[in-house]
């Protein structure tokens, strides 16, 4: 499935366009961007097409462009993934390609969003992910955004020479309505 | 497997692209660049395209386009094929299409900026290579960034009437970190 437009205040979640793909390539390509992403390698642009029908069409997923409001460009892309249906959890999964907007909290806000529509919108109770332990940008971002640690994986991913524990966190739906119920009492 | 960005000082590998591929046929037409190469002539547009998708599409190879850092210019190729994850080593080949850009150090920089990539990021033991053996170009091209005779094939190719040895050279995971740790 793609996701549908969900507004935030400095960036808008919507569905991936195939016109879209070179920002992609272009991304997939660099080094830097794919260092802490599972996938590291740019596609053709016919698999980036492949890409893109199959999850349009998988009910276990759930995925967006991440949209600069300021210009419409895309500078990223965010995912539910391996949507577990009768035991209402998925792993979530984004990044941020654009190196200009990274360091400005933008992926906090996307995560916020991004929760807040598999809660209340899918109705799951649980999102988990993984996080290359050195990676402390993406890190920060998910516990500002509330997720929490429940496990280290050690040496789990070899990057640039090196292997790497990775940090495992989730966010449950009670923890996430008590959080926002203080955040409205506190306003 | 499509390689991603890798900038040198001399030369730049990026993925290779489709759009690549008329480029590629020119190549493989003239038979001074497929001299001591195992595909000696050129295939169909289409075909050509569907081998760059074939190795996009593969987890046993990574496919780099291979073009002049100054201005992008295109000038040949290279990949880490047969890649064997259980035994965690790979082949290396490479081909500067264009005749002119030949001797210029394009291969050398090349094979260095794969060779580190494949013990740094895929996490090899071991990548191996072979050359025909009067192609001294390509073999110093490998010698320089540390690779070692470990077998001489005799008479197993023919090229222009003529029966050649195949060399093959390797470099261990070991011996490529201390030479990083030697050379400047």
């Amino acid at each position: 499935m793609f996701g549908p437009i969900i507004e935030g205040a400095r960036v808008r979640l919507e569905p991936p366009r195939a016109e879209w793909s070179p920002f992609y390539l272009r991304w997939f390509a660099d080094m830097d961007v794919t260092r802490y992403l599972r996938e590291r390698h740019p596609p053709s642009p016919r698999r980036e097409e492949e890409y893109l029908e199959a999850a349009a069409t998988d009910p276990h997923r759930v995925l967006w462009a991440i949209v600069d409001k300021a210009s419409g460009a895309p500078i990223g892309a965010t995912v539910l993934e391996k949507i577990d249906w009768r035991n209402g959890r998925a792993e979530s999964g984004i990044m941020i390609g654009d190196k200009d907007r990274w360091r400005q909290g933008l992926a906090t806000e996307v995560m916020q969003l991004r929760t807040e529509y598999a809660f209340m919108e899918l109705g799951l109770r649980k999102i988990w992910t993984g996080v290359e332990l050195p990676n402390v940008g993406s890190r920060r971002a998910l516990e500002k955004a509330g997720y929490r640690q429940c496990g280290l994986m050690r040496r789990h991913f070899f990057v640039s020479g090196q292997w790497l524990d990775v940090w495992i966190a989730e966010i449950h739906r009670e923890d996430w309505e008590r959080a926002r119920e203080a955040a409205c009492s506190a306003r | 497997m499509l390689g991603p960005v890798i900038v040198g000082e001399r030369v730049r590998l990026e993925p290779a692209r489709p759009e690549n591929a008329p480029t590629y046929i020119r190549w493989f037409a003239d038979r001074a660049v497929t001299r001591y190469l195992v595909v000696r002539y050129p295939s169909s547009l289409k075909q050509q395209e569907e081998w760059i998708e074939q190795m996009a599409a593969s987890e046993h190879d990574v496919l780099w386009a291979m073009a002049r850092a100054v201005d992008g210019g295109l000038v040949g190729n290279l990949g880490l094929h047969r890649i064997a994850w259980r035994n965690r080593n790979a082949e290396i080949g490479y081909v500067i299409g264009e005749r002119d850009q030949w001797g210029k150090g394009f291969a050398t920089e090349a094979v260095k900026l794969a060779t580190a990539y494949a013990f740094l990021e895929l996490g090899l033991e071991k990548v191996w290579a072979t050359v025909t053996a009067p192609n001294e170009a390509s073999r110093r091209a490998l010698e320089r960034n540390g690779y070692t005779q470990c077998a001489l094939f005799r008479r197993d190719r023919y090229v222009d009437g003529a029966w050649h040895d195949l060399w093959v050279g390797e470099i261990l995971r070991d011996e490529w970190q201390s030479g990083q740790e030697t050379r400047p």
